[in-house]
């Protein structure tokens, strides 16, 4: 998306500079409309230079151009060349020449004295969200008045229906004004044949429906899309007002719900277009729709029609010419009869649940210019037959069909296509050859369409003017051309998953994404790559070698995501100078140095440590290299980075406390579940093209594959496999945000902190084949999200706590190698007395009763060897005691005896 | 030679070119129906993208190493809502954790139809309605805990017949009839039962019908 509105930037400004150029070298040019006879009317000259003073033209405005007696001979003036006198003023700002003007101050009431003004335009100007004036209700011969995107507000003054005489009304795109009542003026405009009002809110307006059921017959174009209307179709006053005479109807963008009412079009027979898309309308088309002859654009898209696709189109009159029903609930399959419908340019059926094979009729659209089918449920072949007569196709979206393009391989179309995607079509296993015909392609998707073929010689220079590019997920082989460059459209290649060889080409200029990911792109980096505006560089999985060259800092200024993975990389990773960034075009979050938010480098051989700032970095992974040391501090100074994989290098030393204070992963509020801002820009653009990029992360003991938005939510510290030492450092329970911990295979000794119970989030935590020991705090149990856990060989000792989600890990495994550990779900049982806890059930009060038990054992150990052991270290006590127990038992016995002697008698003289 | 050494690395690539990329993903589907109902106040349901393949990478959920779903883990999640009927269509779930959050309605018989569940931890929610008689289904189950819901009826007498069920707790609802003594019941401790002020006791068998009093 971004990259879309930057191109358009620039396409608009290239005009707008042809624009001024123009006004400088032709003047004649921009005086066209007042070059005709006729001296200005002195009274009209003095009203408009009265309202010029009101204006504020600070950033300049064609109003600068007002000086001279002849006000006739002003730009944006037009005279009447009968009389004389001022007819038109045409004072739209074009935003390209002037892009700042400004009118904030009031308009001048002394416009009035043009008296025979039939024409006002005053759209994009800037007017500050205040009132129109209520003087403009007065030009009596108004005819056209234009006020659209000019930043009005507040209510609509109710003399603007006095202008009786006005036909074309345009209020489009005032966000700001607050329509409350539309009866007062809108209805009085009795000769309206234009009103448009898109974009302007009327949710508050509650008479809308009222007002709209009495504007005139002469109405012919009606323009409420994006209004926030909320109704159902069925209240459209259509039927029953003067209306009947619309040509186009265009009600986008808001809320009308519930179907199409049969009689609502009833006698609407003049109706040319009707716009409805992105509205909540259900049901069928009704059969009334078929009455309105004169109907050539219908466009339904992104609501929810539903019912049969071939009933649906024998309601449609045969004239339609553009039929827009993409992104609704349509089943069934296409009719044969579609060659009845020989108007048809547009036939947009994608997103729905058509079923079945595509007609053979469909290929007699003579007038069939966009075809787009794409995800559907169609099957069968696609032949020759089904485009014999589309001469004039230029779009083509076949894209998530099940489809199977059968053409012969000497076919050669009789159409020219700009665009056109036929991915997870059937293509192959031969590259298309018809595609060689297709010298005008922008836009060329093919990916997973069963492709094992080599690329054909011919393809470059075909696809020349190709601005985006996918053949991913095929088979196809080949060796990449040496240079890209003469693809000076292309804002996006994507060949990942395929079987190209060579090096990497030198790029494009304008060049965006390149994904080139899963082939066998081998040898060293170029030194020239010869990009600059490259966001995504996409090569993992691959073959190159070498060091990664420091001339890749300078060219890759816009990078944002660089996927090295899975490579023979070696040496250090360049040393970007943060100084030499002059190209900032994009910015505001990017402060200093390199762009660079995801850097994955894993499984290479690299040895030595970023030596640059990377403000900006979300994700550094850098498993499976060869680093050594201890991990850099620096990378704490990271205040976004959210994923640090580090594991299986050669890191030793501790894990410093400062390593463990990421900003990023700690909890600012109590619900930071938001993305970070960073990675919420990258959200965006990875969301135009939404699949082909994702990164593997070993969590769960399982190695996931994050795409899309999901990718940004994961927070993760890996440091496994490396040879740490130390204690676990107790601050790490600042890091709430991590869902997964890997510490494991590393030499780390202590107790695992109590404070691991402030790691709020946490998934996945693995600390196995360790040295850790001491006992299990029981306090983990606190950690409700907790679904895998690994403490497999340390060792640590007593009962393994329960509760919580402690209670659901009922594998042994992950207390396995911890010889002195007791308890479920471990087969050893705790002898007496070790610190016990009890076999019950957690209950909701569960914890407070473990800490319970955990303080009586505490107390019964602690008074047992107060007394135990103080005999056992003093001889004299001990003594004592032996010998106050002897006497104690020495009475006893004689007690014990004398009283069985009597009781012996007592029973005997009886 | 290179070629060759090549061909393992061709393989894979050749599965993963040939494994379908746009599956149905029924589960992914089932929890995502699941998830339209629900209020997420914290958002720690945000992650829960339908688009993707499968809902293993969804935050709470975990796959096994088949892309099945095998646990769900919202505890202390601030969520509320009803427990929908699409749970039931989660066949490989072990682990159900959803206590201590604002669950409400009743709990759906479709749960019977988790035949692998180990654990269904449902406790501290709002839940009404009665338990269901489906559970007798759940063959695997190893820990029930029902505690401190709203739960009315008795309890099924079907749950005596889950042999693996080592832990239950239906404390704190309001429970009627009497407390079944056969098969793992008969090692249940009182405190798993206490506060449900209609619930009499242990079952006396041919003497009084056991939801008497309901």
């Amino acid at each position: 998306m971004a990259k879309l509105t930057s191109s358009t930037t620039h396409g608009v400004l290239v005009l707008s500079l042809c624009l001024l150029l123009l006004h400088i070298f032709s003047p004649a040019l921009s005086l066209e409309t007042t070059k005709l006879r006729g001296s200005c009317v002195a009274s009209e000259r003095d009203a408009l230079l009265t309202f010029k003073e009101g204006i504020n033209t600070l950033h300049g405005s064609l109003l600068s151009s007002w000086e001279g007696q002849d006000c006739c001979r002003w730009r944006g003036v037009l005279c009447s060349n009968k009389t004389g006198h001022v007819v038109k003023l045409d004072l739209r700002v074009n935003l390209d020449e002037f892009p700042w003007a400004s009118m904030s101050s009031n308009i001048s009431p002394s416009l009035l004295a043009l008296e025979h003004l039939n024409y006002l335009d005053l759209s994009f100007n800037y007017f500050g969200g205040q009132q129109i004036p209520k003087f403009m209700g007065s030009f009596k011969n108004l005819k056209y008045l234009n006020l659209s995107n000019a930043n009005f507000g507040g209510s609509v003054p109710p003399q603007l229906g006095n202008l009786t005489m006005l036909r074309h009304l345009d209020l489009a795109g005032n966000y700001n004004l607050h329509l409350v009542d539309l009866v007062a003026w809108l209805p009085r405009l009795s000769s309206l044949k234009h009103l448009d009002m898109s974009y302007v809110n009327l949710s508050a307006a509650v008479d809308w429906v009222q007002a709209l059921s009495m504007l005139p017959a002469s109405l012919r174009i009606l323009d409420l899309s994006y209004c926030n209307l909320n109704a159902t179709l069925a209240s459209l006053p259509l039927y029953s007002s003067n209306i009947t005479a619309l040509v186009t109807l265009d009600l986008e963008g808001n809320d009308f719900h519930g179907p199409i009412p049969d009689w609502l079009l009833g006698n609407m027979t003049s109706l040319e277009e009707f716009w409805l898309r992105g509205n909540d309308l259900v049901g069928m088309m009704p059969e009334t729709m078929k009455n309105l002859h004169k109907l050539k654009v219908i466009d339904l898209r992104w609501n929810q029609i539903n019912g049969d696709i071939a009933e649906l189109m024998e309601r449609l009159p045969h004239k339609i010419q553009s039929l827009y029903l993409g992104g609704n609930n349509l089943n069934g399959s296409l009719p044969n009869w579609i060659d009845n419908m020989t108007s048809l340019s547009t036939l947009d059926l994608g997103y729905n649940s058509l079923t079945g094979y595509i007609p053979s009729g469909i290929g007699k659209l003579t007038n069939l210019s966009y075809l787009e089918l794409s995800s559907n449920q169609l099957v069968g072949m696609i032949l020759e037959y089904h485009f014999t007569s589309l001469t004039r196709l230029e779009t083509l979206y076949l894209y998530n069909t099940s489809l199977t393009m059968g053409v012969h391989p000497n076919w050669i179309p009789p159409f020219r296509l700009k665009e056109v995607d036929l991915s997870y079509c059937k293509l192959g296993p031969h590259f298309p050859a018809w595609i060689q015909s297709q010298t005008n392609i922008t836009f060329l998707g093919m990916s997973s369409a069963g492709i094992t073929d080599k690329l054909p010689n011919w393809f470059w220079n075909v696809i020349s003017r190709v601005q985006y590019l996918d053949l991913s997920l095929n088979q196809i082989s080949g060796v990449l051309p040496m240079t890209l460059e003469f693809l000076s459209t292309a804002e996006s290649i994507i060949l990942h998953s395929n079987q190209f060889k060579g090096r990497l080409p030198k790029l494009p200029m304008g060049l965006w994404y390149l994904d080139l990911s899963r082939n066998y792109i081998s040898g060293p980096l170029p030194l020239n790559l010869g990009i600059v505006e490259l966001n995504f560089l996409l090569l993992s999985n691959n073959l190159i070698s070498g060091t990664i060259p420091s001339s890749l800092c300078n060219q890759l200024q816009s990078l944002e995501v660089l996927d090295l993975s899975n490579n023979h990389l070696s040496g250090q990773l360049p040393q970007c100078q943060t100084s030499g960034n002059s190209f900032r075009a994009k910015s505001d979050w990017r402060d200093v140095g390199c762009y660079l938010v995801i850097v994955s480098f894993y499984n290479n051989s690299l040895s030595a440590w970023i030596g640059t700032r990377l403000p900006n970095l979300v994700f550094l992974l850098l498993k499976y290299n060869m680093f050594s040391g201890h991990i850099p501090i620096k990378l704490s100074k990271l205040d976004h980075l959210q994923v640090l994989d580090l594991a299986h290098n050669n890191l030793s030393g501790t894990i410093d406390l400062s390593l463990v204070k990421f900003k990023a992963m700690t909890l600012t509020s109590p619900y930071t579940s938001d993305l970070n801002t960073i990675a919420a820009n990258i959200v965006e653009n990875i969301d135009v093209y939404s699949d082909p990029f994702s990164l593997f992360v070993i969590t769960k003991g399982q190695i996931l594959q994050y795409r899309k938005v999901n990718i940004f939510f994961l927070f993760s510290l890996d440091l496994s496999g490396n040879s740490l030492t130390g204690e676990i450092p107790e601050q790490i329970g600042a890091l709430a945000r991590l869902k997964n911990l890997n510490l494991s295979a590393n030499r780390l000794i202590g107790n695992i902190p109590e404070t691991i119970n402030g790691l709020l989030s946490l998934e996945s935590l693995d600390l196995s084949n360790n040295e850790l020991f001491g006992e299990i705090p029981p306090i983990l149990s606190v950690l409700t999200f907790l679904s895998h856990l690994n403490l497999s060989y340390n060792n640590l000792l007593g009962r393994i706590p329960s509760g919580g989600q402690l209670e659901t890990f009922l594998d042994p495994t992950i207390y396995i190698g911890n010889n002195n550990l007791c308890g479920p779900p471990t087969s050893k049982n705790c002898s007496g007395n070790q610190t016990t806890m009890s076999d019950l059930p957690e209950h909701e009060d569960g914890y407070d009763m473990s800490s319970f038990y955990l303080s009586m054992g505490l107390g019964f150990a602690m008074g047992f060897w107060m007394i135990f052991g103080a005999l056992l270290f003093k001889r004299t006590w001990r003594t004592t005691y032996f010998l106050f127990v002897d006497d104690i038992c020495d009475r006893m016995y004689v007690f014990m005896v004398l009283k069985w002697a009597r009781l012996n008698a007592r029973i005997k003289k009886k | 030679m290179a070629s060759l050494s090549l061909l393992p690395f061709s393989f894979v690539l050749f599965l993963l070119a040939a494994s379908p990329v746009i599956s149905t993903n029924s589960e992914g589907e089932a929890l995502h129906a699941l998830r339209t109902k629900l209020s997420d106040p914290t958002n720690v349901l945000q992650s829960w993208d339908p688009t993707l393949v499968n809902p293993c990478t969804w935050f709470h959920v975990t796959c096994d190493d088949r892309n099945r779903v095998i646990r769900l883990d919202l505890g202390n999640s601030n969520i509320s809502g009803p427990l929908g009927p699409e749970l039931g269509r989660l066949q490989h779930l072990q682990y159900l954790e959803l206590y201590r959050n604002n669950f409400e309605g009743k709990i759906p018989e479709e749960l019977g139809n988790l035949k692998n569940l180990i654990s269904m931890d449902l406790y501290g929610n709002h839940l009404q309605g009665q338990i269901p008689k489906s559970f007798g289904k759940l063959k695997s189950l190893r820990f029930l805990r029902l505690n401190n819901n709203k739960l009315k009826g008795s309890i099924p007498r079907e749950l005596a017949s889950l042999s693996n069920l080592k832990v239950i707790d239906l404390s704190n609802n309001d429970l009627c009839g009497t407390i079944p003594i056969d098969g793992p019941f008969s090692t249940f401790p009182p405190q798993s039962f206490e506060n449900n002020s209609r619930l009499n006791g242990p079952e006396l068998q041919g003497l009084v019908p056991y939801d008497f009093g309901c």
